[in-house]
């Protein structure tokens, strides 16, 4: 069953693609730091804006700090923020939708009243309004993601829910006496799990860029730590002289986002045929 | 002996599937005269509505392809007519009706307006003419009210109703060939009655020639001049309804007709094929219903049987019935 | 038919009404009557067949017993005691002894669950002591599936295969009564015959007792051995299978029998004799609800409803011909 799905995701180039260079990121993030010989934080105004050269191959930012360095720490806090927050967002939504599409009547109409209210706000206003009130720093920023992620998982999943609520199976289910929690924990959710996995996926190349847009306005991720919003925000005064200390920044977001899309496609076509067979 | 209006000669339909070819009609030959119904009868993988498909070329060109054959019909191979031609053809010469009146029916279009659109498309007429001539249908199916009729959606209908209209859309232009596939499975035992009356009347009325494909042998006896079996895409045998009935030659027709319980019979236990119908990418090398042939013999898994004509119209492709190799071995 | 046999199961004027949207904003809430006071007993040991048309409530009274439905009305008694009134927990010990079969084999399993665990649900779902895959293996081999097919998933087998896993799994726990819901419906014909022939020898093996579900006349004439035929709703004819196809009193009951097509080309029958729809069940008809459809309907028929009652002996009919209602 796993390898008709292994080899139809193979089949599409593109999320193969990228697949692997979310791999490469994972990577770097992880083993990066360790292999970096620069101090990221290490304060050097007399280089400041430096083009590429031996010892700084992107160059240096604002504060004489090495892009590079910086850019492979920042990995690490990119990745683990998005990750992160929308993992919690996930499970939260997870477990609203199960209940609303589950339950249904009152609560399920609470629920996605809730949701309903929540979705109407674009998300990046939503993030703002809520790092706002908590105060910024990396902490609020995956709270306030992982807050708009969830109305769109409990959507999701609630819909799924409640197409299989009514196959046969789960009836089968209450007929040899198994009780709600069993039905919805071993049967409901794991063939819900589909859709979740591809709307998380996506999700986070969402989420990278809601981090680094909060950063770039300066309410995110708080210098000194190498965000690669905040480093493109800075990097805008240098845009004429050294446009390397942007461009660094820029691509690395834009390069992650798009792999999580392609990513995401691919898994949802590699699973879908499956959902069809089924 | 009436001349045929249609005759299929080694018809071959392929699909391309994930895990590779799929020979849906697989070498079928058969023809059909006028005011004669053919029953072509199989299980589910037999083949039989990519046939029917086939024949009005509807087959969806992204998966599937007609690879062989020919489709004489009105003196022409329809397989080389164009697009244009065919579609001349579709709805006025040659008409299909489908199981799911549901969603064989446009839901947003009211049912009369579906019943005009035939006619005005194939034969020019102008929108009060067609209307006229809807209401004309509508009564002619069997439908009382037929002036309010016209003004209803699909969903307004019950299923009976709605495979009238579907019945009625199909005869709009009176067409030469009526092609049924499984017009009355999804309908009530009741209400399928009513449906096999009208389009036995129909039949009379208009003279149309009717394929009818069907799982339900019941249904086959009730209204079949000729019947064909097919199974695993090959036409299995062929002939008259009675005689089929009475003498069913093929070991498969054989076991078909004995596995259904019947009204009038009394069985402790029912005789059963056994095995299931095989995939259709892992077919038996020789003959195709070798696994599960009681009476198999060694040139049965060796070679395949060629469908050959008997007496009084019969044909068969069993070996039993093909000079003495059967017994040989 | 052997009185003395215990009663399984009884159900007394069961009713299952739905609530429907209504027309408009002010138009009151309708009510779909699905099942409309419907009473049978079922004794130990035989199949009783429930048969009749879409939209009878042949379904809803099956999925009432197994109580994936609870009942607007009415009562249910399983082996002597109310199973409608009791509360789950009560309920969780008799659950065992009531299973069921489904209809659809592409449905009715789960996707994301090997057959084995399917089986095996019943069992670890109710904590029975032993091993459970050995148990599991037991009755695969009962049904006819191999024992490789323990770790393969359902959608690698046809539907016949299937059905065979949904049967395994209902007799996992050793059920008394078996709702079998339209459990040939979906399948071909040649697999129709291997699935009845197997549902009749593990009847006899475990001494089942079956309540068959089926639109299929001859489907239920061949494995019961009493009908009930419903419509709309209610019950309109019960008898011994032979009883009712050799006297079927109801004109419904005369009406489906001669619709039905017979395998046999030399006799052929008139057909479309029984004239237009089954009304909705939303908007049944005053008074018998099969009076807009009958031939031989009278004014009573239009105004009162008939009373189930037993005309002959173990043969009853809800039909102002045969009573009157005095």
């Amino acid at each position: 069953m796993d390898i008709k799905f292994l080899k139809r995701f193979l089949r599409r180039k593109s999320s193969v693609i990228g697949g692997i260079i979310i791999l490469i990121f994972i990577f770097v993030a992880i083993v990066g730091p360790f292999l970096c010989t620069q101090d990221p934080l290490k304060i050097d105004l007399r280089n400041k804006y430096q083009n590429p050269s031996r010892k700084h191959w992107l160059g240096t930012d604002n504060l004489g700090r090495d892009t590079l360095t910086r850019l492979v720490y920042g990995a690490r806090i990119t990745l683990l923020v998005s990750f992160v927050s929308v993992f919690a967002g996930t499970i939260v939504g997870l477990i609203l939708g199960v209940i609303a599409g589950y339950f249904g009547g009152r609560v399920d109409t609470i629920i996605m009243r809730i949701t309903d209210i929540l979705l109407a706000f674009p998300g990046l206003l939503l993030a703002i309004a809520i790092v706002a009130i908590l105060g910024s720093g990396i902490t609020n920023t995956m709270i306030a993601i992982a807050f708009y992620s969830v109305p769109y998982i409990t959507r999701i999943v609630r819909a799924s829910v409640i197409s299989i609520r009514e196959l046969e199976y789960i009836q089968a289910c209450e007929v040899v006496g198994c009780s709600n929690f069993e039905i919805i924990f071993y049967h409901i959710i794991p063939n819900s799990m589909s859709q979740v996995i591809v709307n998380t996926t996506l999700r986070l190349g969402t989420a990278i860029l809601t981090s680094s847009s909060l950063s770039f306005l300066g309410l995110g991720v708080q210098p000194p730590n190498p965000e690669w919003g905040a480093m493109l925000s800075k990097a805008r005064e240098a845009l004429q002289s050294t446009p390397l200390a942007a461009l660094a920044p820029g691509i690395a977001i834009t390069l992650v986002v798009i792999s999580f899309s392609m990513l995401g496609d691919g898994l949802r076509d590699a699973l879908d045929p499956k959902l069809k067979n089924v | 002996m009436s001349e045929a209006i249609l005759e299929v000669k080694g018809l071959k339909t392929y699909f391309r599937a994930e895990e590779g070819q799929v020979h849906a009609v697989d070498g079928v030959d058969f023809s059909l005269t006028k005011k004669e119904t053919l029953a072509i009868v199989g299980e589910s993988g037999s083949g039989k509505s990519v046939t029917a498909l086939s024949i009005l070329r509807l087959i969806p060109n992204t998966s599937g392809k007609i690879v062989a054959g020919k489709i004489i019909y009105n003196g022409k191979d329809s397989l080389k007519l164009s697009e244009k031609e065919m579609r001349n053809i579709r709805g006025n010469e040659i008409s299909m009706i489908f199981q799911e009146p549901m969603t064989s029916l446009n839901p947003v279009f009211t049912v009369g307006k579906q019943i005009s659109e035939v006619l005005t498309i194939h034969q020019g007429l102008r929108k009060r003419e067609a209307t006229k001539r809807a209401v004309e249908m509508i009564k002619l199916v069997g439908i009382p009210d037929a002036e309010k009729c016209i003004n209803n959606y699909p969903h307004q209908l019950s299923g009976g109703m709605r495979q009238r209209i579907m019945i009625a859309i199909a005869l709009a232009c009176n067409p030469k060939i009526l092609i049924a596939d499984e017009p009355t499975t999804a309908l009530d035992v009741t209400i399928q009655s009513q449906i096999l009356k009208l389009m036995s009347e129909l039949k009379e009325k208009l003279g149309t020639s009717i394929m009818f494909i069907t799982h339900d042998l019941a249904v086959v006896a009730q209204l079949a001049d000729t019947v064909m079996v097919m199974y695993t895409g090959k036409a299995m045998e062929y002939g008259n309804v009675k005689s089929i009935f009475k003498e069913p030659l093929h070991p498969y027709t054989v076991g078909l007709l004995n596995s259904i319980p019947k009204l009038d019979k009394e069985l402790e236990m029912l005789t059963i094929i056994k095995g299931t119908v095989p995939s259709p990418l892992n077919l038996p090398k020789g003959c195709k219903f070798v696994t599960r042939c009681d009476e198999a013999r060694k040139i049965c898994f060796d070679k395949e049987p060629d469908y050959v004509n008997l007496e009084n119209g019969r044909k068969v492709r069993c070996w039993k019935y093909i000079g003495a190799g059967y017994y040989e071995s | 038919m052997n009185h003395k046999q215990s009663k399984l199961l009884e159900v007394k004027d069961l009713k299952m009404y739905f609530s429907v949207k209504s027309d408009g904003l002010f138009q009151p809430k309708k009510q779909l009557k699905a099942v409309d006071g419907v009473s049978f007993t079922i004794y130990q040991g035989e199949t009783l067949g429930l048969v009749g048309e879409s939209g009878c409530g042949k379904s809803t009274t099956g999925k009432l017993i197994v109580k994936i439905l609870h009942p607007t009305d009415g009562q249910i008694f399983f082996k002597g005691k109310d199973i409608v009134s009791i509360s789950k927990k009560e309920f969780r010990e008799m659950r065992k002894e009531i299973q069921m079969i489904f209809q659809d084999p592409y449905s009715s399993l789960d996707p994301r669950r090997s057959n084995g665990k399917t089986i095996g649900e019943p069992l670890e779902v109710n904590k029975i002591k032993g091993n459970t895959r050995e148990k599991v293996l037991a009755i695969m081999k009962e049904v006819g599936l191999r024992k490789e097919f323990y770790d393969r998933y359902p959608h690698e087998f046809s539907g016949g295969q299937r059905q065979r896993v949904g049967i395994a799994r209902a007799l996992a726990l050793n059920p008394k009564l078996i709702v079998c819901d339209e459990p040939v419906s979906a399948l071909d014909v040649s697999i129709q015959a291997q699935i009845l022939n197997l549902m009749k020898e593990l009847q006899k093996a475990h001494r089942l007792t079956y309540l068959f579900i089926s639109h299929d006349l001859s489907v239920v004439k061949h494995i019961s051995d009493r009908i009930a035929v419903m419509y709309l709703g209610g019950i309109v004819e019960l008898a011994g299978k032979k009883e009712l196809f050799d006297h079927p009193l109801h004109p419904y009951t005369k009406a489906l029998l001669e619709s039905v097509p017979v395998p046999d080309p030399e006799k052929r029958k008139e057909q479309g004799k029984l004239k237009g729809d089954v009304p909705s069940p939303i908007d049944p008809p005053e008074g018998c609800t099969f009076h807009t459809r009958c031939n031989q309907c009278m004014d009573i028929c239009k105004k009162d409803v008939p009373e189930f009652k037993e005309i002959e002996k173990n043969h009853f009919v809800k039909c102002f011909l045969y009573n009157r209602n005095e």
